[in-house]
């Protein structure tokens, strides 16, 4: 699993996935700074609320639409699948390793986007000082959020890498992303939201946070499942 | 696995597969022997690469079953397949990386040394090029580099899906060459599919014929090359004539413009007879060209052979 696991990370060397991953929490931070130079003295802790709510409602579910859609064009366009399968490895592997590439890449991304946000404050403090948040930044607090909305964004990651998986066509998966977060924004704040894959992100902070918990759950859970669902559909599905 | 010491590098029985309401392959018995190099010949849609995708074990039959060196594709696929090295597709590489990075990401997953991309780049003499992406290589390149990958490992069977497509003459016939030389520097058995007789006969020890999913006939080249007498391409100073005498004989002759063709039996010593038949009607032999066969002729003649012998 672990050799599977290093390959897939070494097809993404000069990849639009590195660029993705960079870009996606960089425009969150920007955008956030700018924000910032709107209203002036706002606390950190509404500007981290803020920042991973824009991040959570809009960001991630797309930036996981186009995670999924790039990992399954990094085999689909070359046809490389054939060769894969063909190999003497356990298919499920392949399968379970894009899974892990995934989720360990909106983590990054969530860290970068934490680390992003606090030099944001750096600056504004160094540039604006009238601008810059009130107060200390709360790297628990970050921690705390972005964590939950990452193992929330499992099952909507499960669901979109399947069908990425599955079609050899991007349409697919990009249609369905799109559907999702579309769905995820009319529900805002509404408490069905917690059942929704692309909205159990920003349930955390969405509703005063009183669906935190439940999304937390089903995200975990039902992406847990999804993965297992989509190994043994994956692996037995004739390529 | 069988005790005995004699196993077929691919052994098939009633092999089908179906799709869609139709027989892709319609059961199909094939021998490849160890250390031979087969070629797989067909039409295209004739369902060679059903075939081939069958043997990988990316497909599963409807009916019958694929051993590989004696180990059952479908109850012991991961076995089967450590005996098996494959070019399906040229393309089928990662362009954003090098050819020395598309041959490690393999090296990685098959578990071998390093020093193992070192030899299969040099059996292919890619190793100049190993450091450029592989998007800016031309197809032939791509061809190699993916024959490289399936030689990774040194496996013991390589499947070779149509290696010749898209390549210029220089580059088939350096692909012929690596192909031809496999078996003696690596003892490597060789099934690769085509749809060029001319190609495979100057590369295969053995032939495996395929129409319309079913495998017409198998054998060594040099007897079933005996039954593709090639066809005979004739220009006479009276095309008009040269037609009526023909039909007037047991041969079947078409015209196209001043030339006639002349479908032949099995028999080579029939051109002589031919050439004679319109000498003595007083016309003047401009041209008597023996066609190269091919895989539609050597069909024909098959199907000839099987219907006198019935």
């Amino acid at each position: 699993m672990l050799v599977a696991l290093i390959t897939e990370f070494r097809k993404l060397k000069g990849s639009l996935v590195t660029v993705l991953c960079l870009v996606a929490p960089s425009l969150v931070a920007v955008l956030v700074g700018l924000i910032a130079l709107q209203r002036p003295n706002m606390h950190w802790e509404f500007v981290l609320t803020g920042a991973t709510g824009l991040w959570s409602f809009f960001v991630l579910p797309m930036s996981v639409t186009a995670l999924s859609v790039l990992l399954a064009q990094i085999e689909h366009a070359p046809r490389a699948w054939d060769h894969l399968l063909a190999l003497p490895i356990r298919r499920w592997k392949l399968f379970a390793a894009k899974a892990v590439v995934i989720m360990t890449l909106v983590a990054i991304m969530s860290l970068l986007l934490a680390a992003e946000l606090r030099l944001v404050g750096e600056l504004l403090a160094m540039l604006a000082p009238t601008f810059a948040p009130r107060g200390a930044y709360d790297w628990s607090l970050a921690a705390r959020i972005l964590g939950s909305m990452w193992l929330a964004s499992f099952f909507m990651g499960m669901i979109q890498l399947w069908v990425a998986l599955r079609f050899r066509s991007f349409v697919a998966p990009l249609t369905i992303g799109l559907a999702g977060t579309f769905i995820s924004v009319a529900a805002f704040n509404a408490k069905e939201a917690m059942f929704v894959p692309w909205a159990m992100p920003v349930s955390i902070v969405g509703a005063q946070g009183v669906n935190a918990a439940p999304a937390l759950l089903m995200g975990s859970i039902g992406g847990l499942a999804t993965l297992l669902l989509m190994l043994a559909h994956l692996s037995r599905r004739e390529a | 696995m069988s005790g005995s010491s004699y196993v077929p590098a691919i052994e098939t029985r009633a092999l089908r597969k179906r799709f869609a309401g139709r027989w892709a392959v319609g059961g199909i018995d094939l021998l490849v022997e160890p250390k031979a190099i087969y070629g797989f010949l067909g039409r295209n849609g004739s369902g060679k690469t059903t075939a081939i995708r069958l043997i990988l074990g990316l497909l599963r039959p409807t009916d019958g079953g694929v051993k590989v060196f004696g180990y059952d594709v479908a109850s012991r696929r991961l076995e089967a397949a450590r005996q098996v090295g494959a070019l399906l597709e040229a393309r089928a590489t990662y362009d954003h990386l090098t050819g020395h990075e598309n041959l490690d990401l393999t090296r990685r997953l098959l578990g071998l040394p390093a020093s193992e991309i070192g030899r299969v780049l040099e059996a292919v003499e890619m190793s100049h090029d190993a450091r450029r992406k592989v998007g800016h290589y031309s197809l032939g390149m791509r061809q190699r580099i993916g024959l490289a990958r399936a030689m990774l490992g040194e496996p013991r069977l390589l499947i070779l899906d149509e290696p010749m497509n898209g390549l210029d003459p220089d580059g088939m016939r350096e692909m012929r060459n690596t192909i031809r030389s496999l078996p003696d520097r690596t003892g490597a058995t060789v099934f690769l599919s085509s749809h060029l007789l001319s190609e495979v006969q100057q590369t295969a020890t053995h032939i495996g014929l395929m129409h319309e999913g079913r495998l017409i006939v198998q054998g060594a080249v040099s007897d079933l090359l005996q039954l593709a007498t090639p066809d005979l391409l004739i220009r006479t100073n009276d095309s008009d004539k040269t037609m009526q005498i023909l039909a007037g004989s047991d041969y079947r002759a078409t015209r196209t413009g001043e030339s006639v063709h002349v479908r032949m039996g099995g028999d080579r010593s029939e051109i002589g007879t031919v050439a004679r038949l319109l000498v003595n009607a007083g016309l003047e032999l401009r041209e008597l060209t023996p066609q190269a066969a091919t895989v539609e002729s050597l069909y024909v003649h098959v199907q000839q052979s099987k219907m006198a012998a019935a």
